[in-house]
């Protein structure tokens, strides 16, 4: 056959950002961009629509037609998310697919047959309808036909037009189409819709009218393209395209989370997906590796191996979820990445002057290893902390190439004496006279103090109500010998280090 | 004396950089025993009188000092030692400003020398010279620096400034300024390097921090202070700092015992008036006072001349000649240029400036108090304020201004711009990583200053989507409190002058302002006054540009009319007045007055000075407002406080409604003085400033009273009158002053309403409505308006001809004015023949062309909207290789025409008016048993009516008490809503944010004030009306 498929997901912003938002679709829910200076509403569910919601009020009024409205932020990385599934979608009706739009993807179904087609339309709605996405797809003789049957299709359903009607599918034909089409549904700029509006044309059919030449001279080479789409004139060609090799998902989250719930929730979106994936390419999981970046630094992983390669979402799901469940964290989590592994191996070409890790999976795997002896979240990269806080550090993610150092280390701001940190520090209890102390003790050494420099005062994160810190030091020399730094903070008196 | 002073503190008005008011600092330094303080701000000195009167009233001593902005990005602080280093000082920075764009002046190195004398420099904190040159490891480089300041300023004037504040760290640098103090023989000087008041300050200092380097707090790691040690500290604390170097703390007292300078001894002086040989300038006055006395009174009579010689002698003994001749001159350029000029405030008080030609009015024959202009007790400058059409007449005068006295020796006068509610809260909430969203929904619902909104902050946060327990919520409405207030940038002054014999940038530095052609001074007019520096006000009224367009081109008409022709007795002026049909009119066109005056009914002028005067929270607060209309209306018996009172309350029928009034009172019942009495409305209008010398002066005033056996319950009823009026109520001179406009505009717009409106189309933005509401108001009083036409109409609005007004060109959204002007010399050249005609010889762009086409400005080319679209677009680009060839056969336009609603919407979108029907017009079919406003007036008093319009103005007064006035405009006119406090909350969102609402409620319906109170509101959901702007509070 010939002809053309349009998959297109309509309120795609909203759509993506509901699926992974907990929030029903049927609630009255207005998304906006929170990043704007004057956040509008973009796009709104039917509940917030029937309650005079519309696109481009500012949100008090919408709240003001609806008190129970939700409001959700505009992410890129869910409506990122939801276009690759849209894609793996399009792919599997042929691999001549585009992505037209991150909400709209357009597949040439040349060499295809039109039955097989039409059932695996029905089977795409009914799977992307499980993954959280309701599509609506446009099957026509033209690429522009088919998008705009893709956009004029009811939500979950096909609309066929043109040549292409035979079963299955709302079927209409092309001259009864294009007389119902706004014009704005056509992927006109919108300098030339303005024009158009302004001259009273709000239809497909009523612009087609207008005289070929007329719309030439008046609207250029961009008017005459879309007169000749509409007329169906033009052939679109649609390059092969390949599909993404790796199987995984991350996000980043808006709030910290702090707690389990949300984990899982995403856990089971990304798992869902992924194994369609997974399914779609004839593969399967082996190894699922999670892991959970922490506000405060760091990061946990977990890898979990599958008794054998699965593809079942709700299997993988368990086991993570025992895992998850299972964790103490000392943080909240800022970030959550999913990887599911369907290859043993992963092949690594070195370079002559860098260093890397030649197995990057056995890397992983020794660091987890080494977690499981000293402890979760101890095995990192240690990053210094930027707000001056002393031994202040985060613990990065390990990564699998080390970069070569571009310039040597300075020395120059090296000096005074070098202190060998306690870790943990040692508790302690002073005794002070006129401001200054006269005597240490504590588990490590006591003593009466000879001399003492300080106090220094530093603190910081004040903004916070966990994160603040507020530390007083001292660095004593003790009768008996040695210097050390003892320190008051919020957990009381420390000996924090040696100074030789 | 004090064993230590602070010489190195910055206040917030550093801008940034500095985290508490100069009152704070002082209040600081006077808690912690300090007996002297140097406030160092930023690039000059712009806290530095403030902190020069708050630390005079709590008796200690401001040294003035600032940090100068180098060129390297280093920051060098200087404190002034006599008067000739502050000159010194204010030119350096008046040059260095002067020669950069705004806020990026900086001091070369080079320059110093020159400008050095008078001067102590010390080598700074962390941003001087010596610091940035030990932290970029160049340890030669700090000798060298500091050697470059013994060069500049001289080894006797330079101090080595050490400040310790328990950083780790520190101590290096401390060993190494020391070190070098030993090798080069400059002094120690401990110093704190003060930011905040307070250690509770640090916290804003570090979202200030944030604010100026663009970042938040959660990303801002080193950029933030690393301790809160930066308060003002005693000596006691800094002796225990400073136990090694004991010399660095005494070295403070030292210092300051060599800067001598203060600012008391400015060195101001008002510009001497050039005087014809043989006179003085106090010769001269009288001169010219009496030649105009003859020409404004004809023969003056006995009371005249017995008030010009007091006032004469009074202005002479304080030595204001000069000041009053200086006014009268720029007055007298204003009128020979055809420039209107009116004075307005309390020097209409004066009859030496009604001779003057300053201002219009007789006030002996008003029976004004010439001491609330001057009098002998208070020496200060007398303020006088000019009103002048706004725009480019002003400028002219202002000009005129730096043109007489130089660009040093004249400027604007500064305005603080700081801290409000929306700003704090965007500020303070991105800092804190709050969204975007959240923030913009607060200030969308609470940001206004206009009213206090409902609720407590965590409240109005909550609203706003800031979770009850969200963990910053807190200490978001903790910096909010700080912050609020404080200075957040400089701007100007919308008229404030400034001028000064010999350079004025040697008394104060000046800066160039945002407006090319203008400077501004570091000051505000609060601080010049206090500083004795004189200021005139050239103020820019709207209105008065109106009026002078109408005069001009009635007068090119033939009709003789200037402000001095018109009779102050027309009485289709009052009729209108009465009927409370004032829309467009200076003054008396808001909903309040609107309600006042069908009860008011002005028959003569100064019933329109008292209505002007009625309508202020002033009598509103003392209760006046409907005494004064009972006893007019004679509901209410006419009765005075007492008998001695009836000279000076008659003509308000025993009700005080003026601030001289007021005075008056204080004068005959406590024997007051008059300067006396103006002193004692000054305290008490101060706002509370100062609850002590409020409370003593009318502590004052009750005994005075007493003495001279004033009754208790008088005394009770003089003293509400005092407290309100004192705060609110306003000058009679100023009411006259402003009756006068509000006359005139009346006048006009009932005798030559097609020319008023014309002028005030031309003038906006200015009034209370939109030039929609003034178009619609124009065809109820039956004049045609005529829409933007390329062939008929000019740049801008004019009357061609009795009761027609043709809409000028510049009312097209987006038109190029050049390009219409130079479209209007081709028309006038020789008339458009057809559309290709028009467009060989105009230049518009495409999108103008398009823009002209909607709106029908081209149908008397093409015929219809559609159809000139369509031709439009056939049009090549200006500059188009073709475009002046001959076009093919043109294509008739296949479009259908447009229906009402479109041409409507085309209408608001392309010029914010129509000269169509009202946008209501075309819905009212869908609204059944809804009331037009016009239907308002025959509906019984009580009734239950529903009302739809388009709110095109919202009120929420402060002295309502929470109530909110809506003005909904219909096709048939405006009707009036009330909405009390409770209704207010419940339907607060539809109110503020819906332009289009459905009222129902109950009618008002009673000497002739008509309004609704609302019992319901609702949006009017119908999307395809266009609305135009709304004038609003929130």
């Amino acid at each position: 056959m010939s002809g053309y498929a349009a998959l297109h997901l309509p309120n795609f912003a909203l759509q993506a950002a509901l699926r992974l938002s907990r929030r029903e679709a049927s609630a009255p829910v207005a998304l906006v961009d929170g990043e704007a200076k004057k956040p509008l509403v973009l796009e709104m569910s039917e509940a917030a629509s029937r309650s005079g919601v519309r696109p481009g009020l500012p949100v008090p009024q919408a709240l003001a037609r609806c008190a129970e409205l939700a409001v959700l932020h505009r992410s890129s990385q869910a409506e990122s998310l939801a276009a690759g599934v849209l894609f793996e979608a399009g792919y599997s009706l042929s691999p001549r697919v585009e992505m037209v739009s991150g909400d709209l993807c357009l597949v040439d179904l040349q060499g295809a047959d039109s039955v097989s087609v039409r059932s695996r339309c029905a089977e795409i709605l009914a799977e992307l309808g499980d993954l959280g996405l309701v599509c609506r797809i446009g099957l026509a003789d033209t690429g522009s036909i088919s998008l705009l049957a893709a956009k004029s299709a009811t939500a979950g359903g096909m609309l066929v037009v043109g040549e292409m009607a035979g079963s299955g599918g709302v079927e209409l034909g092309s001259e009864d189409f294009l007389a119902a089409l706004p014009i704005s549904a056509t992927e006109a700029s919108e300098a030339l819709l303005d024009i158009l509006d302004k001259w009273g044309i709000r239809t497909v059919a009523a612009f087609a009218a207008l005289p070929r030449a007329a719309v030439g001279s008046r609207l250029g080479c961009e008017g005459l393209e879309l007169w000749d789409r509409m007329a169906g004139k033009e052939r679109r060609l649609v390059p092969v395209a390949s599909l993404a090799e790796k199987f995984e998902q991350s996000w980043d989250f808006e709030y910290e989370v702090d707690s389990l719930e949300p984990l899982l929730f995403l856990l089971r979106r990304f798992l869902d997906q992924l194994c369609w994936r997974m399914r779609r390419a004839g593969k399967a999981a082996r190894l699922m590796r999670v892991e959970l970046t922490k506000a405060y630094g760091g990061a946990e992983g977990l890898e979990m191996t599958a008794p054998e390669p699965t593809g079942d979402a709700a299997a993988l799901f368990l086991m993570g979820q025992g895992r998850l469940g299972a964790l103490e964290l000392d943080s909240p989590i800022r970030a959550f990445r999913l990887e599911l592994e369907s290859v043993a191996l992963v092949q690594r070409q070195f370079g002559l002057f860098e260093s890397g890790v030649k197995d990057p999976r056995r890397f992983a795997q020794t660091l987890a290893d080494l977690a499981g002896i000293v402890g979760e979240g101890r095995v990192g990269r240690p990053v210094l902390a930027s707000d001056g806080r002393p031994d202040g550090f985060t613990l990065e993610r390990m990564p699998d190439r080390v970069e070569p150092m571009r310039e040597e280390a300075s020395l120059d701001f090296q000096y005074g004496m070098a202190l060998r940190r306690l870790r943990p520090a040692v508790p302690a209890q002073v005794e002070l006279a006129e401001r200054q102390l006269t005597r240490l003790r504590s588990g490590l050494v006591s003593g009466a103090v000879r001399a003492c420099r300080g106090p220094w005062l530093s603190s910081g994160g004040w903004w916070e109500s966990a994160g603040s810190w507020n530390r007083v030091e001292w660095d004593v020399e003790l009768e008996t010998g040695g210097v050390y730094r003892v320190v008051k903070s919020e957990d009381g008196w420390s000996l924090e280090g040696e100074l030789f | 004396m004090s064993g230590y002073i602070e010489l190195h503190a910055r206040s917030a008005f550093s801008f940034l950089r500095g985290a508490s008011q100069p009152w704070e600092l002082a209040e600081a330094g006077a808690a912690r025993g300090l007996a002297a303080m140097a406030v160092c701000d930023r690039g000059g000195f712009y806290g530095s009188a403030r902190f020069h009167r708050e630390m005079k009233d709590a008796g200690m001593r401001a040294i003035v000092g600032c940090e100068l902005p180098m060129e390297d990005g280093s920051a060098l602080p200087v404190l002034v030692k006599s008067r000739q280093g502050y000159r010194n000082a204010c030119r350096l920075l008046t040059r260095s400003c002067m020669a950069a764009a705004k806020g990026e002046g900086r001091v070369a190195w080079s320059a110093l020398p020159e400008f050095s004398e008078g001067l102590i420099a010390l080598s700074g904190d962390e941003e001087g010279p010596l610091a940035r040159a030990w932290q970029a490891g160049d340890r030669s480089g700090v000798a060298a620096a500091a050697q470059r300041l013994t060069d500049c300023f001289g080894r006797e004037n330079v101090c080595l400034e050490v400040q310790r504040r328990r950083e780790r760290g520190e101590e290096r640098w401390a060993r190494a300024l020391r070190d070098l103090a030993e090798a080069t023989g400059l002094p120690l000087l401990a110093t704190n390097g003060a930011l905040y008041a307070r250690p509770d300050g640090r916290a804003t200092l570090d979202v200030f921090t944030c604010l100026r380097e663009k970042t938040t707090l959660d990303a801002a790691g080193g950029l933030l202070s690393r301790n809160g040690q930066r308060f003002v500290k005693g000596p006691e604390e800094m002796a225990d700092l400073f136990r090694d170097m004991p010399e660095a703390v005494s070295n403070t007292l030292r210092v300051a015992e060599r800067l001598e300078f203060s600012l008391e001894n400015l060195g101001y002086e008002f510009p001497s008036f050039p005087v014809p040989d043989g006179h003085s300038m106090d010769s001269y006055l009288r001169e010219v006072v009496w030649s105009g006395a003859r020409r404004r009174y004809g023969s003056p009579s006995a009371k005249a001349r017995k008030q010009l010689r007091h006032e004469l002698a009074v202005i002479e003994k304080l030595g204001f000649s000069g000041y009053f001749l200086i006014v009268w001159d720029l007055v007298k350029y204003c009128r020979e240029h055809g420039i209107m000029a009116q004075g307005r405030g309390s020097s209409a008080n004066s009859a030496v400036c009604f001779c003057l030609d300053i201002t219009p009015f007789d006030p002996v024959g008003h029976g004004l108090l010439f001491e609330r202009f001057l009098n002998e007790e208070r020496a200060a400058w007398p303020d006088i304020d000019i009103d002048l059409p706004s725009g480019d007449r002003r400028e002219q005068v202002i000009q005129e201004v730096y043109r007489r006295y130089g660009r040093s020796g004249s400027a604007m006068t500064a305005n603080v711009i700081t801290y409000r509610r929306r700003s704090a809260i965007r500020e303070v909430g991105k800092v804190l990583g709050f969204s975007e969203e959240t923030l913009s929904r607060f200030s969308s619902m609470y940001g206004s200053s206009h009213y206090t909104p409902e609720g407590n902050l965590e409240e109005q946060l909550r609203a706003s989507g800031v979770e009850k327990g969200h963990p910053r919520s807190r200490v978001l409405q903790a910096l909010y409190q700080r912050v609020i207030g404080l200075p957040r940038h400089l701007g100007q002054h919308s008229g404030g002058m400034v001028i000064c014999e010999g350079e004025l940038d040697s008394v104060v530095p000046l800066e160039p302002a945002s407006m090319p052609g203008r400077s501004v001074t570091q000051w505000d007019k609060d601080d010049c006054e206090d500083m004795g520096i004189v200021k005139v006000d050239l103020l820019g009224l709207g209105m008065m540009a109106a009026l002078q367009d109408s005069m001009e081109s009635l007068q090119g008409k033939g009709v003789k009319i200037d402000l001095g022709s018109i009779p102050k007795d027309d009485a289709a002026t009052y009729r209108m007045m009465q009927e409370a049909d004032t829309i467009g009119v200076f003054q008396i066109e808001s909903r309040a007055q609107m309600a006042t005056l069908p009860r008011m009914k002005p028959k003569t002028f100064y019933d329109v000075v008292i209505e002007v005067g009625i309508i202020r929270p002033g009598p509103i607060q003392g209760k006046m407002v409907h005494p004064y209309l009972e006893r007019r209306a004679g509901r209410q018996e006419i009765e005075y406080i007492d008998e001695s009172l009836k000279p000076v309350l008659e003509r308000t029928l025993g009700v005080a409604l003026f601030q001289e009034q007021i005075l008056q009172v204080a004068m005959v019942m406590a024997g007051f003085s008059g300067a006396k009495a103006e002193r004692l409305r000054r305290i008490v209008s101060s706002f509370g400033k100062d609850e002590r010398r409020t409370n003593r002066v009318m502590e004052d005033l009750i005994s005075s009273m007493r003495e001279r056996g004033v009754a208790p319950e008088k005394i009770e009823s003089v003293i509400q009158s005092v407290s309100s009026f004192a705060h609110y109520g306003f000058p009679e001179s100023h009411s006259i002053s402003f009756g006068w406009l509000a006359y005139v505009s009346t006048y006009l717009k009932a005798n030559y309403a097609e020319e008023f409106y014309a002028a005030l189309l031309n003038n906006q933005p200015m009034g209370f409505y939109s030039s929609a509401t003034l178009i619609q108001d124009a065809k109820r009083h039956g004049i045609r308006v005529r829409p933007v036409c390329v062939r008929d109409s000019a740049w801008l609005s004019v009357a061609p001809e009795r009761g027609e007004l043709r809409l000028g060109l510049r009312m097209v959204e987006g038109l190029n004015k050049e390009r219409a002007l130079e479209m209007i010399e081709a028309r006038e050249r020789k008339a458009f023949a057809s559309m290709g005609d028009f467009r060989a010889r105009s230049r518009f762009a495409k999108d103008e062309l398009r823009q002209l086409a909607s709106i029908g400005a081209l149908n008397c080319l093409a015929g219809d909207r559609r159809s000139a679209l369509w031709e439009v677009e056939a049009m090549l680009e200006q500059g188009d290789l073709f475009a002046g060839l001959e076009e093919p056969e043109a294509t008739l336009s296949p479009l259908e025409v447009m229906t009402h609603l479109e041409r409507l919407q085309a209408d608001y979108r392309g010029t914010g008016v129509t000269v169509g029907g009202h946008p209501m017009r075309s819905v009212r079919a869908r609204l059944p048993n809804v009331w037009r406003s016009s239907d308002l007036a025959n509906t019984p008093d009580g009734a239950r009516v529903k009302l739809a319009g388009q709110a095109i103005c919202r009120q929420r007064p402060g002295t309502a008490k929470g109530f909110v006035f809506i003005s909904l405009e219909d096709e048939t006119g405006i009707a009036n809503v009330v909405v009390t406090p409770p209704f207010f909350e419940r339907f607060r969102l539809t109110i503020t944010e819906e332009r289009f609402m459905l009222v129902s409620g109950r009618l008002q319906n009673r000497e002739g004030v008509i309004h609704v109170k609302a019992e319901k509101i609702e949006a009017l959901r119908l999307k395809e009306l266009p609305a135009s702007s709304s004038h609003d509070f929130h």
